[in-house]
């Protein structure tokens, strides 16, 4: 008895002394904080009171069952397996290539000795964020078109027909990486240029001396260095891996590049169009962000065991 | 005594004045209605002759409230019960969940107030039902508007004017491919298409010479039934023909990723020789002038009815019992009877003839003058002020006349001669799906499929066609959501 | 090649020298890949209709026209609309930076008891959300209906980019703050006057997306509002757009493609000529002789 209550004795000092400790620190939190309780976390509480609400005030059972009614149809499609497939496949080779290259990109510009041209090339990499994907879509048009195109006038020159790039099952994901590699590298790697440029030229000097090649100074100094960052929005892109880019796609696709093109989003979009219920949206949101949100746990477990992580 | 008879007929006389009064000066109360038609000059909307008249006449002040977003927004403002008075619904399936949860009013308890704006829409009533009542005001649809386009310029070159046009299909693309063939826009390289268009639409009229329309769409035949025009023998020489056009490159490959403006563009430019559109992408004012630098000697006509093998000569479709917009009123009224009586009478005056005049063509006097035989004649100055006015328009309007008024005489015998172009009953939108049938999975199948069959990915043999009838009937319900949908159409139009 | 602040010059190899051709090759390459599209943004915007749809991508401005842009102005709502926008993005900025840096420090701190869980729960509101009508309801509670703070306090905090400032703390060496510690400093002034500016280059990257964020306000609008004098500028260009190319009603056409292309270039100009002034923080050497040893 005598020692357990030593044990809590001790247990509560250690807690007050580490919340004399770090007070301040939570003091700093508090506005961020009311705003997550307020704005976030308020509203998933809300959802429970409004269907209950809902239900005494109209006197209608059906919105829960309504919501699995939903997930039922999904699952039962004859396209959910294809659906799921094509959210995967894009949205993963999408977040490799754009990984890759928001990163070289950044290795790029740091490796520019010309200043001036590299402030431009920066200024100008980063433009393309700001166009919506409807204006994107017609200069690729442009280029594209079958009739008309750019690229296509060149190729029928060279042997005759042209390619439907657009309209093809086989061009259609090639264009979806390409062009959302063209429009989000500048933007993503301006991230990386921010870590890369707080590196201590101390370290590239060091190197230097001690006789690291341009290569070998690369890869020890200047990787470690974003390995963090890097290691961190990759856990949390894998979690949105089931938004393959909707804004993109809807854009661009057709009936013609379903088999290839055709993604869980814009399948439930469609499925808005055709009146079905607004559940399915729902529904099948909340089947996207379980997934999301079990993949940030196991990302980030896996990253823990390398010391990095989000907690 | 006189002072006291005196003092109580003073009495009398002021408590006569206080009851006089409030009848003499009526409260004018506001309301709000929320929907996704917006005038192009939004700032017309806060203040203008339209409002003024129903504080005048009615006693109602309306708000305009637009808002592009009315899936989300209503879903949110049901839900914390602060709906505005009337509000536009943006389709069939939100109507019924709306009806079902107790939100919407039901119009059919309310008919006695609202006898011309039921008679207004009498003819697609049936499209704002749910359960049998009324349920939201069905606007009345648009006129007929789609059509085919051609060069009139070009055809003349190779002697063919409007008399000596072939009527029939295959005379028409005889002649089209002849014309293909010579570069008409001079630009040396055999590129020109033959017909181009957004989206499936482009090919209605060439499914229409078989008495067919696109896939997936529920059509009313002459004797009420209802059926996909997929089902029907002549389907298989209509994909025949069309794959065989696009296989050698008449139809334009890039349908699906064309805009409407794209589209007319292509045929301005010389690059497509026929363009499927309906007439305002073509007709209106503003649209002719910018693209008469284009091609200032083009002369687009419309091709008209071209009869098939099959004998039929449709155009296209045309949603006839269906609506343009969808208005219901906020079922909490139904506990204010004076405020509701004023709502509604709002919605029942812009169906009256006074109540279209104004919407349609603004003041007497001062926007118009009554010609004779009663013929409304808008003064040409005043058009553009009354521009905005449709917004107003919850039963709809005659719109051959308003269209004319509007678009003026240039584009009318264009906007007379679609509408008379003969159509099949387009019934789809007023059809609710059943819950056991999933129409993104059926839709889904039909469009890749068909696309493929056109576009040569997929064998189109009457093998291959009668397997993906099977498959339609088997794997997707198709059949069964058919007969469904009969009875369903038969219980809503009470035929 | 990073030079030295000292200014001695590390003498360039022979590889180097192919490795800094090939480095310019390749931005040059992607230099013309990113701008000409850009170029055909803005010359599109300048240019008569008929000549961008004869011309296809390479336009030249032979007669330069300013009808798209007068349309745009035509519209009685845009100036009003540019400074709604304006303030959204300025008031908004300063307090998401605030909140996401109060947040980002402390969870920064290793030993902060609770850390992990306070981390989670702000990650799970990534994935998880009440949704818009229970967000809506709390929005009409707090009264913020219909003001302009709806447009900037539903979306200010944002976990992802707190958890990017709170990922460049975490790499800051922890001697230099100790070291502040000792001599007196509180947990604030830390943050203020070493921590921030140490971060500068990050800090003024995470300040970016927020402003980008804010200046594309579009559905808060239509969820929160309806007075038409708050609405934001995105919300009148797509107005102005839509109502240009929608129902046959829109008495008046200007053709599509200019009035996009011009309402493009004027939503875009201000927010990218703000990124040179942030360009002036990615200075290298920030950390230069921070750390001793």
């Amino acid at each position: 008895m005598h020692k357990l209550e030593r044990k809590n004795g001790q247990k509560r000092q250690r807690a007050l002394r580490l919340l004399g400790k770090y007070w301040p620190y939570y003091l700093m939190m508090l506005s961020g904080l009311v705003y997550f309780a307020l704005l976030k976390y308020a509203p998933m509480y809300g959802v429970l009171i409004a269907f209950k609400d809902f239900k005494i005030k109209k006197g209608i059972w059906g919105s829960p069952w309504v919501g699995l009614q939903n997930f039922r149809t999904f699952f039962t499609s004859t396209y959910c397996s294809r659906l799921i497939g094509n959210t995967l496949i894009i949205s993963f080779t999408k977040l490799v290539l754009s990984s890759f290259m928001s990163v070289f990109f950044a290795l790029l510009l740091n490796e520019c000795t010309k200043r001036r041209f590299k402030r431009l090339v920066q200024t100008v990499s980063y433009m393309p964020h700001f166009l919506s994907w409807v204006i994107i879509y017609g200069i690729v048009y442009l280029f594209c078109s079958e009739s008309a195109g750019y690229i296509n006038r060149i190729v029928r020159m060279l042997t005759g027909s042209a390619i439907p790039i657009m309209t093809s099952n086989t061009y259609f994901r090639g264009l979806l990486y390409f062009t959302e590699l063209w429009k989000n590298t500048g933007y993503a790697s301006i991230i990386y240029m921010s870590v890369i440029v707080g590196i201590d030229p101390g370290l590239y000097e060091a190197a230097t001396i001690d006789g690291a090649s341009r290569w070998q100074r690369i890869v020890h100094i200047t990787l470690p260095a974003i390995r963090s960052t890097f290691i961190m929005l990759t856990i949390m892109n894998i979690s949105k891996i089931m938004n393959a880019g909707f804004d993109q796609i809807y854009v661009f696709y057709s009936p013609q590049v379903y088999q290839t093109g055709d993604i869980i989003d814009t399948y439930v979009y469609r499925a808005g169009l055709e009146e079905m219920r607004y559940g399915l949206s729902t529904a099948v949101g909340l089947f996207k962000n379980v997934i999301g949100f079990t993949l940030v746990f196991t990302t980030n477990r896996i990253a823990q065991k390398w010391g990095e992580g989000l907690w | 005594m006189k002072t006291r008879i005196l003092a109580l007929v003073c009495a009398l006389a002021l408590l006569l004045c206080a009851l006089g009064a409030p009848a003499l000066a009526d409260d004018v109360i506001t309301i709000e209605v929320l929907s996704d038609a917006n005038a192009s000059d939004d700032s017309a909307l806060e203040s203008n002759f339209v409002r003024d008249r129903f504080k005048e006449k009615l006693g109602v002040d309306v708000a305009w409230n637009y808002n592009p977003e009315l899936q989300t927004t209503l879903n949110m403002r049901s839900m914390s019960d602060d709906l505005p008075e009337i509000f536009a619904v943006p389709s069939r399936a939100m109507l019924t969940e709306l009806a079902e949860d107790g939100y919407v009013l039901n119009l059919s308890d309310y008919a006695d107030q609202l006898p011309d704006a039921f008679a207004f829409i009498e003819e697609n009533i049936a499209a704002g039902k749910v359960g049998g009542d009324v349920y939201a005001i069905a606007t009345r649809p648009y006129a007929f508007r789609a059509a085919t386009w051609y060069n009139a310029k070009w055809f003349e070159q190779c002697g063919v004017t409007a008399e000596n046009m072939p009527d029939t299909l295959e005379g028409f693309l005889a002649l089209c491919r002849d014309l293909v063939a010579r570069d008409l826009d001079g630009n040396g390289q055999n590129d020109t298409i033959g017909l181009t268009g957004t989206k499936r639409k482009t090919l209605r009229q060439l499914f229409g010479a078989y008495g067919c329309t696109i896939p997936n769409k529920l059509v009313c035949t002459a004797d009420g039934t209802i059926t996909d025009t997929m089902l029907s023998p002549a389907y298989y020489d209509a994909l025949c023909c069309i794959r065989e056009l696009w296989a050698e490159g008449f139809i334009d490959h890039e349908i699906f990723s064309l805009s409407d403006t794209q589209a007319v563009e292509k045929a301005m430019t010389g690059t497509a020789l026929l363009v499927s559109c309906d007439w305002p992408s073509i007709k209106k004012a503003g649209v002719v002038e910018s693209f008469l630098a284009l091609d200032p000697d083009a002369r687009w006509e419309i091709v008209g009815e071209l009869t098939g093998p099959t004998g039929d000569r449709y155009v296209g479709d045309y949603n006839a019992q269906s609506y343009q917009r969808l208005y219901a009123v906020n079922a909490d009224l139904a506990d204010e009877p004076e405020k509701l009586s004023k709502v509604l009478s709002v919605i029942n005056y812009v169906a009256t003839e006074e109540g279209l005049e104004l919407t349609s063509y603004g003041v007497e006097g001062e926007h118009w003058s009554r010609g004779e035989n009663g013929a409304v004649n808008v003064f040409p100055e005043k058009v553009q002020e009354i521009n905005f006015s449709w917004v107003y328009q919850l039963c709809g309007r005659e719109d051959l006349s308003y269209c004319r008024m509007k678009f003026g005489e240039a584009a009318w015998p264009y906007i007379l001669a679609t509408s008379e172009q003969a159509w099949l009953d387009d019934v789809t939108k007023i059809i609710d799906k059943p819950s056991w049938y999933n129409a993104t999975d059926a839709e889904t199948f039909i469009s890749e499929s068909v696309m493929a069959f056109i576009s040569g990915d997929a064998e189109l043999t009457p093998e291959s066609w009668a397997a993906f009838l099977e498959k339609l009937d088997t794997t997707y319900q198709y059949g069964e959501f058919i007969d469904y949908a009969n009875g369903y159409y038969h219980e809503l139009s009470g035929k | 090649m990073v030079r030295a602040k000292t200014g001695n010059r590390i003498r360039e190899t022979g590889s180097d020298r192919v490795i800094n051709a090939a480095v310019l090759v390749l931005l040059a390459v992607l230099f013309v890949i990113w701008f000409f599209p850009m170029l055909y943004v803005v010359l599109a915007s300048v240019t008569p209709y008929e000549d961008v749809v004869r011309a296809g991508l390479l336009i030249l401005p032979s007669r330069p026209t300013f009808t798209a842009y007068s349309f745009l102005f035509s519209s009685t709502g845009i100036v009003g609309s540019f400074l709604v926008t304006l303030t959204v993005t300025i008031v908004g900025t300063l307090l998401s930076m605030a909140l996401s840096i109060l947040l980002a420090f402390p969870l920064s701190k290793k030993g902060l008891p609770g850390r992990a869980l306070i981390t989670k729960l702000l990650v799970f509101t990534m994935y998880f959300s009440g949704g818009l009508i229970p967000t809506y309801m709390m929005v009409r509670r707090l009264h913020l209906l219909n003001t302009i703070w709806a447009l900037i306090i539903p979306g200010c905090v944002s976990t992802y980019n707190m958890l990017l400032l709170r990922s460049y703390f975490v790499s800051m060496p922890d001697e230099l703050l100790e070291a502040a510690e000792v001599d007196g400093s509180g947990p604030l002034r830390t943050l203020v006057q070493i921590a921030l500016p140490l971060s500068l280059p990050v800090t003024m990257s995470v300040m970016l997306f927020y402003m980008v964020t804010y200046w594309n306000t579009y559905y808060a609008y239509y969820y929160y509002c309806y007075d038409k004098s708050l609405r934001p500028l995105q919300v009148v260009l797509m107005d102005l757009i839509r109502s240009a190319t929608g129902e046959a009603e829109a008495d008046e056409f200007v053709p599509t493609i200019t009035v996009q292309m011009a309402a493009v270039v004027f939503s875009c100009v201000p927010i990218v000529c703000v990124y040179p002034f942030i360009q002036k923080y990615f200075t290298t050497g920030i950390m230069l002789g921070a750390v001793k040893g």
